[in-house]
């Protein structure tokens, strides 16, 4: 018998596994039976126009202007570009649907229409890309997709597996036309053969500082612990020894426009926008190469 | 020490009420594990009732069947009445809901509810007030549910079905979604916070009863079966004689000792 290092044999298996997910994902009992579950199973060089999205876009804004996208997606492009770049990189599955259209005819109310079909006219007239994915959605039919993945979820969970779900790079895989005909897309990173890549983040900590950390935490929950209550501007406690401040050097809170922020994000949405169009051509060639159709 | 006798017939029985029990337990656990399927930004929002009793159970049947007749929708009329029995049917019931769908959506413009229009969508079509949707208002809807919902929380329930029947599946007892069952435990008040609701009935019984059925089954089931058993049985037995007054015919020759050929009786 052949002997074989561990860890490259463990990571030989995630594509077995990732098979067994799948085989889950597809076996899911669900409520309206009439999903049509899409998936791709994506390893090293199919996964680097994703990376390479989020990368150009860092470029080309700073880190800052990558992270003000979406603040999460930057996590996860900060994941997912470690991750790859180790012996053990990932295997990601992209999970899709379309629920765009609703055949059910139950005229139950939960999309915020009086039936399916006006419904499926309005999806048909108005309907389209969004930010994540496409809409208006069928709630039944989302309610169906997400049992689906939360299956694929359970099982490599139950096989040990190194992984997260995420609708940050799933709304990348949608933008660049992984899966044709979905508006919902979620990925599952399968690995790499270590524990807590996706949760914990060892790569964010890597990069963050505690002074970031800091103002995270200042503008999300100032009034919840850092702050004095106040019919003018309101005062902001600091880390350090905040009463040595004298009041003209205190942080104050105030609701205003901030244009220099709203630029930024239209800076960034525009790139978006640039590097999104040329790296789904590059997809398609991909796909065409490898003989993939879905 | 106490013994624990389970069989699933006769229905309702002590045995039958013991399986019941363990039914119970497994929805105890599924509920939990819904409580911790993957969601999205790690935010509650589901929430869990089980059910289980003949009075409970009967009196969801009715609503559903209610339901059935009232909705005015052909095509959920069948859909509702089989499953009524599948509500009788079941060990227990578990009902999850999810009670941010209506009134705190995600706030990150994804789109799934709409296309391009974003969160505005759903703010746009429900009470608002300080840039909040007015939790009170409820029930006014001329649909069933009262949407648009936001679609990352109805996702989000999704994922806690998925893992409550995974944890069906591990524990080896039958479940299954339904609508129909949500529904109706909605119209009753159970888990009342929520804007959308789903039924998960759990069955420890030697056949799945939650597929294959036939059509008409709110009509030729199980239950019905045996009641029209009861019914012929009760009326044929009728015509017996007396008993005491025992016809020659009764007694019949029986074979000689040591003869095993029993076909020339």
């Amino acid at each position: 018998m052949a002997m074989l290092e561990g860890k490259n044999h463990a990571h030989e298996g995630l594509l077995q596994a990732a098979s067994l997910v799948l085989n889950a994902y597809y076996k899911a009992p669900m409520v309206t039976s009439r999903v049509k579950l899409r998936s791709l199973v994506l390893t090293r060089e199919d996964f680097q126009p994703m990376i390479e999205l989020v990368g150009r876009m860092e470029e080309s804004l700073g880190r800052e202007g990558a992270s003000s996208v979406f603040f999460p997606l930057y996590m996860d492009y900060l994941c997912y570009r470690e991750a790859f770049q180790r012996p053990d990189p990932p295997v990601v599955l992209v999970l899709g649907a379309n629920l765009m259209t609703s055949e059910l005819g139950w005229n139950c109310g939960a999309c915020g229409f009086a039936s399916c079909a006006e419904f499926n006219r309005f999806s048909k007239e108005s309907g389209g890309m969004g930010m994540f994915g496409g809409g208006p959605s069928c709630a039944w039919k989302v309610i169906d997709y997400c049992i689906a993945v939360d299956y694929a979820c359970s099982a490599a969970h139950q096989l040990s597996l190194e992984n997260r779900i995420q609708a940050t790079f799933g709304a990348v895989a949608y933008l660049l036309g992984y899966l044709e005909d979905c508006s919902m897309v979620l990925t599952l990173p399968l690995g790499p053969v270590t524990e807590l890549w996706y949760y914990n983040r060892p790569s964010l900590a890597k990069l963050s500082t505690y002074s970031e950390w800091v103002q995270l935490m200042r503008q999300n929950y100032t009034w919840m612990f850092q702050m004095f209550s106040s019919n003018m501007h309101p005062w902001v406690k600091d880390d350090g020894p905040w009463w040595e401040k004298e009041h003209t050097g205190r942080d104050t809170v105030k609701v205003a426009h901030d244009p220099e922020l709203e630029q930024k994000i239209l800076a960034a949405r525009g790139k978006l926008l640039e590097y999104t169009i040329e790296l789904r051509q590059k997809v398609q060639e991909m796909k065409q190469r490898k003989g993939i159709e879905a | 020490m106490p013994r624990i006798y389970c069989n699933e017939f006769p229905w309702f029985s002590p045995p039958d009420q013991s399986r019941r029990e363990n039914g119970v337990l497994a929805a105890r656990l599924m509920l939990n594990a819904a409580l911790t399927a993957p969601v999205t930004g790690g935010v509650d929002h589901v929430e869990g009732e089980i059910v289980w009793g003949y009075d409970e159970q009967e009196a969801l049947a009715r609503k559903m069947e209610e339901l059935a007749h009232t909705l005015g929708n052909k095509r959920l009329e069948e859909i509702f009445l089989y499953e009524a029995v599948m509500a009788r049917d079941a060990d227990c019931i578990l009902f999850l809901g999810d009670y941010r769908s209506k009134d705190t959506p995600f706030d990150v413009d994804c789109g799934y509810c709409n296309g391009m229009g974003g969160c505005a969508f759903v703010y746009q079509r429900h009470r608002t007030a300080m840039g909040q949707i007015d939790p009170t208002d409820r029930g006014l809807q001329a649909t069933p549910l009262d949407g648009p919902f936001c679609m990352i929380r109805v996702g989000d329930l999704g994922f806690s079905i998925g893992s409550a029947l995974w944890m069906a599946k591990t524990l080896m007892v039958d479940c299954r979604p339904f609508f129909s069952m949500g529904l109706a435990a909605q119209k009753l008040g159970y888990c009342r916070n929520s804007d959308i609701v789903v039924g998960l009935p759990v069955a420890t019984l030697s056949k799945n009863p939650f597929v294959d059925i036939h059509y008409n089954y709110h009509v030729v089931n199980m239950r019905r079966m045996v009641d029209s058993v009861r019914k012929h049985y009760i009326i044929t037995r009728q015509a017996g004689p007396d008993y005491r007054l025992v016809s020659k015919e009764r007694f019949q020759k029986r074979p000689p000792a040591g003869d095993s050929d029993q076909g020339e009786e």
